[in-house]
């Protein structure tokens, strides 16, 4: 079991640092990825294609992907992006 | 330890963490279950953080309520108690009396103890499963009550026994299973340019605005997403095929994507036409289940080209003088020759003064901007700072690297081209670490947006109306002291939206309107502004009322016609008012006018749309912050000066005939069907203008909703200038906003609008005078 | 580091100790030229010294604003001493310096920049060796002037920008008078 803290805001102009922690951690982690989104407040198209990006590349890899914390409105945008079902992201 | 430095900073974080608990529970008041748990978890959060701070501090009265809070929604937590309407309306209750004494205690002031009291015993009752017994609230069967309010639901009056739950009453079914059979709608394909991001639009703002058109069930076209290792994250990589089951007029759709039209491959059809491709579509039809998407292999959607990367680096001759602005600090040089001063001490060998200099602070205090005050700023934020200043460092060096070969090596043409690289690397640095230090300052405009649902919940109650409240777009940034200085023009607006726009439930039903109103809130950026949407679905503005008044105050004539957008723009006269009566709510004194200037006073605009019988909608358009403004440069004489880009109309070159005075007094212009008066910059600043301009300029500019033609000699280009206040070191002058710097390193000063126009009158008014 | 130290011109003269007759805390003041006569002013209150540089006239501002200037991005105005002492203009020469000064007044400081012919040096003197302004000088200057010292037989004025500089002083011309 590997754990991802998100941070408070993914935004387009925030992303830099992110992509390479994310990228760590799909090298790193075991078959379960625990995903704490429970800061996670702020997040745009960018940021979800970041976590697409990831959930695709972590199932890809076999790898499952846990959702601590989330917050209604990311699940939403989730939602609206059509991105529910690949981020396992499927409401509460 | 003295723990009072970080007082403030409690109470500021407790005030936010209320509002938010606030926020979570006037959504599932409004019905809105979705993710129930994770409300619930999230007010129980707020409570245990406040006791603990409130313990730490020593504030044991705030600390034994918070105590009784969060059993309370520990129980609700583990589904022991439920969270009933009621809950809901006495946990809003709590978050008041929290407010109240955390105030107390900052402001050395008494919480009312009776409110403690009262609410402390009815946490109690709900905690032991008693039936609350409340004699002190007015309203006899407050369930009843709260469901009877609950906008569109009739169901919940129903479910509104005291132990019912929320869930499974009112839960919306998941979209997933909401009905298929619904007919019309429309299939959109999305495909915006990678570089959507940086035309300040979101797709997922996109969408969201959509689905408030009807149901929509999306698909991500991913199939050029990079692994995530090579992900650009300012690329916008994908697109979207979007189902929207809703019967709306295809303008409507369109009107969704109309500010990204031309970043975006936008393709909308009906929905059950879907099946043969649509001629120059698209990518994905809709199968015989409009549940599922069956992927066709695409037709090849031209991508727009990459813009980033080498694109990115602007030819030096174009490297923005702001950008440059920053570092050009230019050394000071010595001077070669210096003057003996007459008389050559004796004394000691030369040497310099041995001052302490005081260091020079970069004053930069935007104009108005608040001087205390602190800012909490997310890690990310610095980080992206550090990582960027990181890279400044790299091109320093590498320029530093550079500049000592020329001097071993001699400087040979074949270098111009690293030179270029680096100063361009150099500029693109500098124009990131501006982007990003400006964000420091940026808040989401939800911080303003916060207090709207808890306002109308109150006021609809007050007026007896039906009111849904609709936020999208609250995480749009903006600059902290824009946000600070919007607040109260939009509650006006919003106070005034539902008190004279959405009309009393039978006023509703007489014009076949549902019951309940919408109010709507948006917040988007487009372009260096952010637009700010306030609108209604009610009676719009009553245009022969408004022009009877107008005329009944001599602001029209009898015979004058007028368009309708003048006829709206009526409303923003000074001392304007329709209202049949001063209500309590939208109060009396304070017109739309004053909303108006305020938010001209920030560099913005206010317009209003409104059909009568459908609906107002009023667009406020700020600058993203006060200290950076979008700039024409303009020249008179021998001087640049810089024009506010908003303020401009459009710039014409004068036609001498149609250039005239009136009776000998103010020059005017005929400018198409209107006469417009004419301000040569040159006379009122007392500046030569060129001696010889054969062609001189118009700038058309308006202010205060009137138009003036500024003569001026020539127009240079339009750049974004950094705002530095004239009063830090020197004083307000007549006619100037401020200053900024040059990319060449010299001051150029920012024309006050307004201020031009009362000196313009005034010149007038001298000539007539002497005339 | 010392912003002073480098920006100040090689030009400035050695310190001279003038006199330690008087008991107290010697302060340092910089002399500087203006029309052939010396004046001097409270080196504490000198951030730096420049070139003169073009400026950025202001509109209908008194004649003595030349303009502003930027100083490391900060906008700060620049005075024309000759202008505001009433001496007779005279063009700028490669000596023609600006101090840049620190203005207490309406209470906040403010910088600005005071254009003189040439800077000449820096004295050390002791508090009690100024002498107050006379009653009536004969150009006018009592106002801004904090006194008088006398340093190898010459007389230094030393002068009170902080008075000479007000808010007030830099009052603006009335607009769109032509």
């Amino acid at each position: 079991m590997s754990h991802c803290q998100l941070p408070e805001d993914m935004l387009v102009d925030s992303l830099s640092p992110m992509a390479l922690t994310l990228e760590a951690v799909l090298v790193d982690s075991p078959d379960t990825i625990e995903m704490d989104a429970s800061l996670l407040e702020h997040v745009d198209t960018a940021g979800m294609q970041l976590l697409y990006a990831f959930a695709r590349d972590a199932r890809r890899d076999g790898k499952t992907l846990v959702w601590h914390g989330l917050n209604p409105q990311i699940v939403d945008a989730a939602r609206l992006l059509g991105m529910s079902g690949m981020l396992a992201m499927t409401g509460h | 330890m003295d723990l009072t430095e970080f007082l403030a900073p409690f109470f500021e974080e407790c005030f936010e963490m209320l509002q938010q608990m606030e926020g979570d529970l006037l959504a599932l008041d409004g019905g809105d279950t979705s993710g129930m748990a994770e409300r619930i978890g999230s007010i129980f959060r707020v409570a245990h953080s406040i006791k603990g701070g409130a313990g730490t501090f020593g504030f044991s009265r705030i600390t034994e309520y918070t105590h009784k809070l969060e059993a309370l929604l520990d129980a609700m937590r583990d589904g022991s108690r439920q969270m009933t309407p009621e809950a809901v309306r006495v946990l809003l209750e709590t978050v008041d009396v929290l407010r109240d004494m955390l105030a107390a205690e900052r402001d050395g002031t008494t919480a009312n103890a009776d409110e403690i009291e009262r609410t402390l015993t009815i946490i109690r009752q709900m905690l032991n499963g008693e039936s609350i017994a409340e004699p002190v609230s007015a309203p006899a069967q407050p369930a009843a009550v709260l469901a009877e309010d609950l906008p569109g639901e009739p169901e919940a009056v129903e479910a509104a026994m005291p132990d019912d739950a929320f869930e499974p009453v009112v839960a919306a079914p998941p979209f997933e299973e909401s009905p298929l059979e619904d007919p019309p709608g429309w299939h959109v394909v999305f495909r915006p340019g990678d570089d959507i991001a940086g035309q300040g639009s979101d797709p997922l703002r996109i969408l969201r605005e959509l689905a408030q058109l009807g149901p929509v069930q999306t698909r991500v076209l991913d199939d050029d997403l990079p692994p995530v290792h090579s992900i650009n994250p300012r690329r916008n990589y994908l697109g979207w095929a979007i189902a929207l089951r809703a019967d709306v007029p295809r303008d409507q759709v369109e009107d969704v994507f109309a500010w990204v039209m031309d970043q975006a491959e936008v393709s909308i059809e009906p929905l059950g036409a879907g099946v043969e491709p649509a001629p120059e579509a698209d990518a994905s039809v809709w199968g015989e289940s409009p549940a599922e998407f069956v992927s066709a292999e695409p037709t090849p959607v031209p991508t727009p080209p990459a813009r980033v990367g080498p694109d990115e680096v602007v030819r030096p001759g174009d490297v923005s003088p702001q950008a440059v602005a920053a570092p050009a600090q230019p050394a000071a040089k010595p001077t070669p020759a210096a003057p003996a001063p007459a008389p050559a001490s004796a004394s000691a060998p030369a040497q310099a003064p041995t001052v302490h200099a005081v260091p020079a602070r970069a004053a930069a205090a935007a104009p108005g901007g608040d001087a205390g005050g602190s800012i909490r700023v997310g890690i990310d934020k610095v980080d992206a700072i550090i990582d960027l200043v990181g890279e400044l460092v790299i091109t320093q060096s590498m320029l530093g690297q550079f500049s000592e070969e020329v001097e071993r090596d001699g400087f040979e043409v074949s270098m111009l081209q690293r030179l270029k690289d680096g100063l361009s690397q150099l500029e693109r640095n500098t124009r990131e670490l501006q982007e990003n230090v400006m964000r420091i300052r940026m808040l989401p405009i939800s911080v303003a947006f916060n207090r709207f649902p808890r306002l109308v919940h109150d006021l609809s109650r007050q007026l007896g109306k039906q009111i849904e409240l609709k936020i999208s777009g609250e995480n749009t940034e903006l600059d902290k002291t824009v946000l600070e200085k919007i607040g109260d023009p939009l509650v006006h607006l919003v106070r005034n939206a539902l008190d004279h726009g959405l009309e009393p439930v039978d006023e509703r039903r007489a014009a076949g309107k549902p019951d309940t109103g919408t109010l709507r809130l948006n917040a988007y950026h487009k372009g260096g502004n952010i637009i700010i949407e306030i609108g209604e679905d009610g009676r719009g503005i009553n245009k022969a009322r408004v022009l009877a008044k107008a005329r009944e105050k001599g602001l029209v004539g009898a015979d004058e016609q007028l368009s309708d957008d003048r006829i709206h723009e009526l409303i923003f006269a000074p001392g304007f008012s329709t209202a049949e009566q001063v209500t309590d709510i939208s109060g009396r004194g304070v017109g739309m006018d004053v909303v108006k200037r305020n938010i001209h006073a920030l560099g913005g605009g206010l317009e209003i749309r409104s059909a009568e019988g459908k609906g107002t909608t009023f667009v406020i358009r700020l600058p993203l912050t006060l200290s950076i403004m979008d700039s024409q440069l303009v020249v008179v004489g021998e001087q640049t000066y810089i024009l506010p880009l908003m303020s401009i109309v459009e710039s014409l070159q004068i036609a001498p005939d149609f250039l005239s005075r009136v009776a000998g007094r103010a020059e005017v212009y005929k400018l198409r069907e209107d006469y417009i008066p004419v301000i040569r910059l040159n006379r009122i600043f007392n500046i030569p203008a060129r001696a010889v301009n054969e062609r001189p300029l118009l700038v058309v500019i308006e202010g205060d909703g009137q138009k003036v033609g500024l003569m001026i000699d020539d127009l240079l280009g339009q750049q974004q200038v950094v705002i530095k206040s004239l009063e830090t070191n020197f004083r307000r002058i007549e006619g100037l906003s401020g200053s900024t710097i040059l990319g060449d390193g010299t001051v150029a000063l920012i024309l006050d609008i307004g201020g031009l126009f009362q000196m313009g009158r005034r010149l007038e008014n001298r000539k007539g005078a002497a005339a | 580091m010392n912003a002073l130290a480098s920006n100040a011109k090689p030009r400035v003269a050695p310190t001279h100790s003038a006199g330690d007759e008087t008991v107290g805390p010697i302060e340092q003041f910089l002399s500087f030229w203006l029309d052939g006569q010396e004046y001097a002013l409270d080196i504490l209150r000198v951030q730096e010294i420049r070139e003169w540089a073009p400026v950025t006239p202001i509109p209908n501002t008194v004649s003595y604003v030349r303009g502003v200037m930027n100083l490391r991005g900060a906008v700060v105005p620049v005075i024309d001493l000759r202008l505001r002492l009433c001496v007779p203009e005279q063009a700028y020469t490669p000596q023609t310096v600006v101090i840049v000064i620190h203005v207490r007044g309406d209470d906040r400081r403010r910088i600005m920049g005071v254009v003189v012919d040439a800077v000449a040096e820096v004295y050390d003197l002791a508090p009690g060796r100024i002498t107050p302004p006379p009653e009536v000088s004969a150009q006018g200057l009592e106002n801004h002037v904090r006194g008088l010292v006398s340093v190898d037989e010459r007389m230094l004025t030393i002068l009170d920008f902080d008075r000479m500089l007000t808010a007030e002083a830099m009052a603006v011309t009335e607009g769109a008078a032509s």
